[in-house]
């Protein structure tokens, strides 16, 4: 007989100041989650649309993984990303931008983030981002994930 | 298969592209390690060729930027030196033997690319919503208020071509790098023709 260990939901957190892409993002995270071989795939979905709510709900949330758009109304999602990392050092920061400068791309890579994606999104690049997630959280040390897991 | 080849010496590139696409090969070529790295994260790559030495970021530290982001397609360092730095797949010494190559690209496969599902309803939305941004876009050319008017093109650019309208995402860029290079007394020109390009799109 097989011991079931119930493992919490992960957590995502979409950033984008349009709603439209976040729709997209997030209807497209489903999709690929039903139809590729992934090791996680259980996620619940939580959405900001400008950098202080994102940093409010990641706060409150502690996301495992943020689709973080750098170009946001009211403030630099780089800056963001140094935030959710001082309050969630392991968390999956993939960093999502219209234009990729090098500079971009440096300061993602310095303040920790684990991917970056250049828009317009495209399935090939929303899928070897989760493919590296699971590379990514079976190598987290298991001791950070046991207070995750929930009693039943 | 879809190559991209990073090489400073554009008479090589050209010459890999004449090989290369003699056996089929798509090649796109980037002159230095910052455009390959820019190239690469738009994922429509198989494979990169990737020259050691090039200006502005070389090709070791391309390969390590991208490997540092998750990027695990596969990567060949060109170099008339050996490459010792790990996060390779290949090395080819320079200068490159097409016989040589073209053998060596066989063990590579083509990777699969997967659409992007759209279902109708949110297409649709975005349409009718793009719709709106450029009759803001036409009172901000009248106002002439060209941050507000640069924000949209910008949202445009990142947005559009996710919704299936490449086309504006395409003219969106293009204006966005010659904005600066415009004169001022240019702009309302400048950006009426674009926004008459964007009704030449017929947005539906």
């Amino acid at each position: 007989m097989q011991t079931k260990v119930k493992v919490r939901e992960q957590k995502i957190l979409l950033v984008d100041d349009l709603d439209y892409n976040r729709q997209l993002l997030r209807n497209n995270l489903t999709m690929l989650f039903s139809r590729e071989k992934l090791k996680y795939k259980t996620f619940s979905y939580f959405q900001a649309h400008n950098a202080s709510s994102a940093l409010l709900t990641f706060s409150q949330q502690l996301p495992d993984m943020v689709f973080l758009d750098i170009e946001l109304p009211d403030g630099s999602g780089l800056e963001l990303l140094k935030r959710f990392k001082e309050l969630k050092p392991h968390c999956f920061v993939v960093m999502v931008s219209g234009v990729s400068t090098l500079e971009n791309v440096k300061s993602s890579i310095d303040s920790g983030a684990a991917s970056f994606i250049v828009k317009p999104f495209t399935g090939d690049k929303i899928l070897s981002v989760l493919k590296q997630f699971d590379r990514y959280y079976d190598k987290l040390p298991k001791i950070i994930e046991e207070p995750l897991i929930q009693k039943p | 298969m879809n190559i991209l080849f990073a090489e400073d010496d554009e008479l090589l590139a050209q010459l890999f592209q004449l090989q290369a696409e003699s056996a089929d090969y798509l090649v796109v070529w980037a002159e230095n390690g910052d455009v390959a790295v820019q190239q690469a994260l738009s994922y429509q790559f198989d494979l990169i060729f990737m020259d050691i030495q090039m200006p502005v970021l070389d090709g070791v530290s391309a390969m390590q930027m991208l490997r540092q982001l998750g990027y695990d397609r596969p990567i060949i360092a060109m170099s008339a030196e050996a490459v010792t730095a790990a996060g390779f797949d290949l090395s080819l010494k320079k200068p490159l033997q097409w016989p040589e190559v073209k053998q060596q690209l066989a063990q590579f496969k083509a990777i699969p690319s997967i659409e992007l599902e759209l279902p109708t309803e949110l297409k649709l939305a975005y349409l009718a919503h793009a719709k709106q941004l450029l009759q803001q876009l036409v009172l901000l050319v009248e106002q002439q208020n060209w941050v507000d008017f640069m924000a949209i093109v910008h949202q445009l650019k990142g947005s559009a071509a996710s919704f299936d309208i490449a086309a504006l995402s395409q003219l969106a860029e293009q204006l966005q790098t010659e904005w600066n290079s415009i004169p001022t007394e240019q702009r309302t020109e400048r950006a009426t023709y674009f926004l008459e390009q964007c009704t030449a799109c017929k947005l539906k």
